[in-house]
């Protein structure tokens, strides 16, 4: 470290042996203050630039699912049941079950049974479409 | 200086605080840089690019650090990027003789022949002994501002300015 002293110590050394052009540092100074104007700052996308933005999605949000609840059809879900037998007997006895002749004979008066006129073409039309090879041909021109 | 940039920091004037950060600081940092990329070209890029990321990051910058050791230790980290940059395709040695040859060249360079082997004899050191050495020796430095800049322990800081010395000490005696 003995030698290294003698550099160490060395005024001559420690002196600034670099220049730079001339009337450098006096632009430097404006050049370097300038970069303060000419930087665009740069946002980056995650960040919102306030929170303006991010309470109006939410607000969007919350308006959309407040319309959507209210006006959804409130209708109950029913669960499906399944009916032994006796169960089926026992609502029919008591009137619970109907089958559609009863619903029919309820529902339309002899009044309006009265004006019910089946023809004849009605007839034949009905019988001749419930014939097996019939059944094809009648869906195929009716295009059903 | 440090006060008074700080009270600007704190009403958000930052182009008032950048401004006077430049006025205070910008030929202390240029020759800081010069010593370490040893060109004038190169030292004015890495120096505009200091002041950019000073620049950007002043809105964060923390009161409780110092200004000082923290516009050093941007311009080091500049500083080193630039080397490894321009260095990448060379090894060390090819890389220091280089620097070597530039220097005699260098318009810019006003040193007798001592300071010449000097500067040639920095330029051998790897860049991380290169900015120790030049902090301790030219800029005087202590090694608690040292290890603030660097982010280091003055313990590594010492062993590092050591060996530096000693390599310095070998290439003066080589010639």
């Amino acid at each position: 470290m003995s030698d290294f002293k003698h550099i160490e110590n060395n005024p001559k050394l420690k002196q600034n042996a670099f220049k730079v052009p001339e009337n450098y540092f006096e632009n430097l100074e404006a050049r370097l203050q300038s970069i303060a104007k000419e930087d665009v700052k740069v946002v980056p996308i995650s960040k919102p630039k306030s929170y303006a933005r991010v309470w109006s999605i939410a607000a969007s949000f919350a308006l959309l699912f407040a319309a959507s609840w209210y006006f959804w059809p409130n209708e109950p879900i029913e669960n499906p049941v399944e009916l032994s037998a006796e169960d089926v007997a026992s609502l029919s006895a008591n009137g619970f079950l109907y089958n559609a002749e009863t619903f029919f004979l309820e529902s339309v008066s002899l009044e309006e049974l009265d004006q019910i006129v089946l023809t004849e073409n009605d007839y034949s039309d009905y019988f001749e479409i419930t014939q097996p090879d019939a059944l094809e041909d009648y869906y195929l021109e009716t295009d059903i | 200086m440090h006060k008074e940039i700080l009270v600007l920091l704190n009403k958000t004037q930052y182009t008032q605080a950048f401004n006077l950060v430049v006025k205070s600081y910008n030929q202390r940092l240029y020759w800081h840089i010069r010593r370490m990329v040893v060109n004038h070209d190169d030292a004015d890029d890495v120096l505009q690019n200091t002041f950019l990321k000073v620049w950007r990051a002043l809105p964060n910058f923390r009161s409780d650090a110092n200004i000082y050791t923290w516009l050093y230790r941007i311009a080091t980290n500049e500083s080193l990027t630039f080397l490894q940059k321009k260095r990448q395709d060379m090894n060390f040695e090819d890389y220091a003789n280089t620097v070597a040859k530039n220097l005699e060249a260098d318009a810019f360079f006003d040193g007798d022949e001592i300071q010449l082997k000097l500067q040639k004899a920095i330029a051998s050191l790897p860049e991380k002994q290169r900015v120790v050495f030049n902090l301790r020796y030219f800029e005087e430095m202590n090694y608690r501002e040292m290890a603030e800049v660097l982010e280091t322990s003055e313990g590594a800081l010492k062993a590092s300015y050591h060996h530096a010395a000693k390599k310095i000490e070998a290439f003066f005696k080589e010639d």
